[in-house]
């Protein structure tokens, strides 16, 4: 009866605990922004695809007001950095200005607008050799900076030395655990209750990544639904199936 | 104004008014702050980190009631912003949600695309109004 109060409670609320790793770049975000004087402000979080890093990163921008950055393939040099970094914080690049004076006015506004920067999909920043401009804007603002990457980001990141030597921290995101599927059965079968034993096999079958739990839930969902089950666990859900992501086998 | 007065003003700015940096909160004649448009600020913001969603995770990650959220997706979507990746189906606890896509090429800057009252969807990175409500639907209404 308590448990179920508790969940009705949680709904109203639309909210859930955070997820370990919205947790972990919570704590990133909030050692840089309160950081000594003396020390740097970058971070660095990083972990495999599909562990949920999307979640924390858009957690912790809408709650610390951050500005958010997500790279990609085609930006490429120092000039589509800065064109996209203008765009994120908000201000007019005009065509006429040089790279120069787009990342001073970059850096002004980053300096002036007290607003931690997320930079999502870091590891092209390394593809494409535009770590040492992150620095400059670093160095020129003093902003607090979260990068996020790929699980191997740490290790790219040495050969750039004067880079590497100015993170504050590293933050490796963790495997999806019990109590992260216990939340994400909040968000993808509302109203209903997901037992833990299917919550725990779920777990088992995911190899860390939230994603595959949160597909699975909508799958769950989907089926508790049609089948009008108020509360699953892993004999309802008996030998149905659950997705590992691994490719589907040929059938022989 | 006398230069007293502005001074008095001055001193009489909140503290923190510094920290805030330069984007100024909007304030009310007394001082106080508007917190209408924090829900949608911290919406818009979770929205360009999650590229796809339901109203339900999006509101989560930002903190804001399920109401606020579905109702600014609608909006958005209204817009052009979101697109409609799967159409959700039913209400409440029996329903799913409606998924939605960010359309990357319409995040135009960190400033949330307002709804007005006048049911327009003005967009103050561009300074133009992406979305009008039809007078007949109102009438319809």
């Amino acid at each position: 009866m308590t448990e179920k109060t508790e969940l009705d409670k949680s709904q109203h609320a639309g909210g859930i605990a955070p997820l370990a790793n919205i947790a972990i770049a919570e704590r990133a975000i909030a050692r840089a922004l309160g950081r000594g004087a003396h020390l740097p402000g970058l971070v660095v979080m990083h972990g495999p695809s599909g562990y949920g890093k999307s979640l924390a990163a858009s957690w912790v921008t809408a709650r610390n007001n951050a500005y958010y950055l997500q790279l990609d393939d085609f930006c490429r040099s120092r000039k589509v950095l800065l064109k996209r970094m203008g765009k994120a914080v908000g201000i007019e690049l005009r065509k006429s200005m040089t790279v120069d004076e787009m990342a001073d006015a970059v850096i002004s506004q980053l300096e002036n607008s007290h607003r931690p920067l997320i930079m999502d999909e870091a590891d092209y920043l390394v593809t494409f050799k535009l770590v040492d401009a992150v620095r400059s804007l670093y160095e020129g603002s003093k902003a607090a900076i979260l990068l996020i990457g790929e699980e191997a980001l740490p290790q790219k990141l040495k050969d750039w030395e004067r880079f590497h030597g100015r993170i504050l921290d590293w933050y490796p995101a963790q495997p999806v655990s019990l109590s992260d599927a216990r939340e994400l059965a909040k968000l993808y079968c509302p109203g209903r209750q997901v037992a833990d034993d299917l919550l725990d096999s779920l777990v088992k079958l995911a190899k860390g990544s939230v994603r595959r739990v949160s597909t699975n839930l909508e799958t769950i969902y989907e089926e508790a639904l049609a089948k009008g089950w108020p509360e699953i666990d892993l004999a309802t859900w008996g030998n149905r199936p659950i997705h590992t992501g691994e490719p589907p086998r040929r059938n022989a | 104004m006398k230069v007293s007065h502005l001074m008095e003003s001055l001193s009489a700015m909140p503290e923190d008014a510094e920290v805030k940096g330069i984007e100024a909160p909007r304030v009310r004649k007394d001082g106080t702050e508007v917190t209408q448009g924090h829900g949608n600020q911290a919406l818009w913001g979770a929205m360009g980190a999650l590229g796809t969603f339901n109203a339900r995770v999006l509101a989560s990650m930002a903190g804001t009631s399920l109401l606020t959220a579905k109702s600014y997706c609608t909006s958005l979507h209204r817009a052009g912003y979101l697109v409609v990746e799967r159409e959700g189906k039913g209400r409440g606890n029996g329903g799913v949600l409606s998924t939605y896509r960010i359309l990357r090429s319409k995040i135009t800057g960190p400033r949330p695309p307002m709804i007005t009252r006048l049911k327009t969807v003005y967009d103050p990175n561009t300074g133009t109004i992406v979305w009008q409500q039809d007078p007949q639907e109102v009438l319809d209404d």
